[in-house]
């Protein structure tokens, strides 16, 4: 099947581009590139064709929007190209793949690729079978389905994938947590160092305390204490680690209370200075763990009095009953 | 889609060496197409494979010890026979999710193999009770109408004087057991928990109450039964929902029938979280706190287990069931003496248990006589 109709003359009144539903833009395309195409054509004019596609009574647009946007001159005939107007959905999506393949490169703009097929009318046999693979996604319908998940992200947390390059596995997980708190965490992008794993270490704590405190993303994000941390002074990585310190508290209401309990009670201990008395903080392990450092005879005979003295005896077994 | 419990599958491929079985011949009576196959179908991905039933020759040996062997944590030393591989249930917290690289649905159809491993295991150490589970990959009822596998087994498990066959299921498929000459050497056992966690986190297994029916009738047939609440999952009407279990399950099966119950939280390998959340984004199982353990295994928190632990404890006192053994599964020493005032003190110690328990009560399992010292000596 001819893919190509023919060549044609065009003034840019005649093109449907601004809103053109074949015209796919990538996230991830090349701006440096496209500063030299504008400025190639606001002083030559356009050189290399438009390609077009008749649609109803119009000429959509599916390559050439930069050159369009960046011409001077309406009145200007532009060489383009006119794909076969009986091309089926999976054809024309194959070519308008092959225009942009070298723009595919992140995962966010593969699985919006695969939208934007679906949503011209590629069928799902044929997204599976002839688009995922030809894309390296895979050859699965679930995997169509996670890439409408992806797509279905908030604009902003899509472009910032993109420009992060997170892998399509990272972007699924993402899927997970609410779009609200999605956009509330991706507006923090200046104020947090926000990485692939520190994207998916907050969202999935926030997720979880979400729903440990039956409360919704704008609450929590609205709460001065998050607020605080949001905004205290230092560096993007240090506000992540405050963060992150927070939440693990939050998110572990029991261990928490219990290991403040534990901490209690050693600083109620009349223990030398020079122990350490240690716990496993999980609770899991049922066990105390106490260490010290003595230099000198006098040192040790000092300590192991201390461990003696009255009350220790009751503090540790107060200790493990809590473990 | 099939309902609840019921088991569907679009394909059945048999070993080229295994189409005389007895297993294989009950299928051509309800499948007419079958494919023959010289190597396993071999399908990674996890809901796929759940459709395709494929009837395995033994390939090695297929009786090992349960894998949890974590001195740690306290198991109880039974054994597994590998003839079963992945389920056609769709359990959130099912760990199979994250550990089959071929996913379909395989039964051994080779039994007098698998029978004759487990007769030479079984001479080799006459003294001792073998406990044999046939669930450690799969379910060990859910394909009983297609495979017939379980009712071969309790037809030959009746006949050896120091084996006890456990099949454990989420099924209401009992059909096939019943009317056997088993002698009461294969105990049936369920994995329970209430109504609303099977209906979120069991998904296409049979309800509560389907499995409390079908229980009586095992019961009724003269089977041991025994219970799993293992994993325990936490929810925010947790104490009611097992409240509510066990009032129902004692409605309709006597203690004295029950020869043993296990108890156990949701354990997970880390990396499940993420699986679980991607397969069964509705599941709520991992909603409380949850830490990592030495085992590399994640659990509730200990506070929080111990909770569960000790109402459900003190619900089956409440309901005379505490005459079976109760034993806490993949659990510390510490939890055990906290919730059951005593810790076996190895794997082997609580095997042991297992055999005293069942021979004081049970009158076919009184022979051998259990030696504390034999099982503590068999590393």
């Amino acid at each position: 099947m001819a893919v190509v109709h023919g060549m044609l003359t065009l003034k840019s009144a005649d093109i449907n581009y601004g809103h053109s539903e074949l015209c796919f833009e990538a996230y991830g395309r090349d701006r440096s590139r496209e500063a030299l195409v504008q400025a190639s054509v606001r002083a030559c004019g356009v050189l290399v064709p438009l390609v077009v596609h008749r649609r109803g009574d119009a000429w959509q647009l599916v390559d050439g929007r930069v050159r369009l946007a960046a011409l001077q001159d309406d009145a200007a005939d532009l060489p383009a190209i006119a794909l076969e107007e009986t091309l089926s959905a999976l054809h024309l999506v194959l070519a308008i793949g092959a225009l942009r393949a070298g723009e595919l490169r992140c995962a966010v703009d593969q699985a919006r690729f695969v939208a934007f097929a679906a949503a011209l009318g590629v069928g799902d046999a044929d997204l599976v079978e002839r688009l995922l693979p030809l894309l390296g996604i895979g050859e699965h319908p679930r995997l169509v389905r996670r890439c409408l998940a992806v797509t279905a992200l908030p604009e902003a947390v899509l472009r910032f994938c993109a420009a992060k390059q997170f892998s399509m596995k990272q972007c699924v997980r993402l899927t997970q947590h609410s779009a609200e708190l999605l956009h509330l965490l991706f507006a923090q992008a200046d104020n947090l160092a926000l990485s692939a794993s520190i994207v998916e270490e907050l969202a999935e704590g926030f997720t979880q305390l979400i729903r440990v405190r039956e409360s919704t993303a704008a609450q929590l994000f609205s709460d001065p204490e998050v607020q605080a941390l949001l905004t205290a002074p230092g560096t993007p990585h240090s506000r992540v680690q405050a963060l992150r310190d927070w939440l693990r508290v939050e998110v572990f209401p029991q261990l928490s209370r219990i290991n403040a309990e534990l901490q209690a009670v050693c600083a109620d201990l009349a223990v030398d200075s020079r122990v350490q008395l240690q716990w496993d903080r999980t609770l899991e392990n049922r066990e105390v763990r106490a260490s010290f450092v003595a230099r000198t005879p006098e040192e040790w005979r000092q300590v192991v009095r201390s461990l003696q003295a009255d009350g220790v005896d009751q503090g540790v077994h107060r200790l493990l009953e809590l473990l | 889609m099939s309902g609840r419990g019921e088991v569907r599958v679009d394909r059945v491929v048999v070993d080229a060496g295994q189409t005389d079985t007895a297993m294989a011949r009950r299928l051509r009576e309800q499948t007419a197409e079958q494919e023959i196959a010289v190597e396993p179908p071999r399908v990674s991905d996890y809901r796929d494979g759940k459709r395709i039933l494929h009837l395995d020759r033994k390939r090695g040996t297929v009786l090992h010890d349960c894998a949890s062997m974590d001195e740690r944590y306290r198991c109880c030393n039974v054994k597994v026979l590998g003839t079963v591989s992945n389920c056609p249930y769709e359990c959130s917290y099912c760990f199979l999710q994250n550990y089959l690289t071929d996913t379909t649905l395989s039964v051994v159809a080779d039994t007098p193999a698998i029978l004759a491993e487990v007769k030479e295991a079984a001479e080799r150490q006459p003294w001792r009770l073998w406990r044999i589970g046939t669930w450690e990959l799969g379910d060990s009822l859910a394909l009983e109408t297609l495979s017939g596998a379980a009712g071969e087994l309790v037809d030959v498990v009746a006949r050896l004087p120091n084996v006890v066959l456990e099949l454990k299921t989420k099924s209401a498929d009992v059909a096939g057991l019943l009317g056997r000459v088993h002698g009461g050497r294969t105990v049936v056992s369920w994995t329970l928990n209430p109504e609303a966690v099977v209906k979120r986190e069991e998904l296409r297994t049979a309800s509560i109450d389907e499995r409390i029916a079908v229980m009586a009738r095992v019961a009724a047939d003269g089977y041991p039964v025994a219970l799993h609440f293992d994993p325990m999952i936490h929810y925010p009407e947790w104490q009611s929902g097992y409240a509510e279990l066990v009032a129902a399950l004692f409605a309709a099966i006597d203690p004295a029938q029950v020869a043993w119950i296990s108890i156990g939280s949701l354990r997970f390998n880390p990396e499940m979280r993420k699986v679980m959340a991607q397969n069964y984004p509705g599941s709520r199982a991992t909603w409380a706190e949850m830490v990592l353990g030495d085992d590399n295994k994640v659990r509730y928190v200990k506070p929080l287990r111990l909770e569960m632990y000790r109402h459900l404890r003190h619900l089956l006192q409440g309901a005379g069931a505490d005459q079976a053994l109760i034993y806490l599964c993949m659990e510390r020493w510490d939890v055990w003496e906290r919730v059951l005032g005593r810790a076996p003190e190895s794997r082997q110690h609580l095997d042991y248990e297992f055999a005293r328990s069942l021979a004081d009560r049970f009158p076919q399992f009184s022979q051998p006589v259990p030696f504390l010292p034999s099982y503590l000596e068999d590393g």
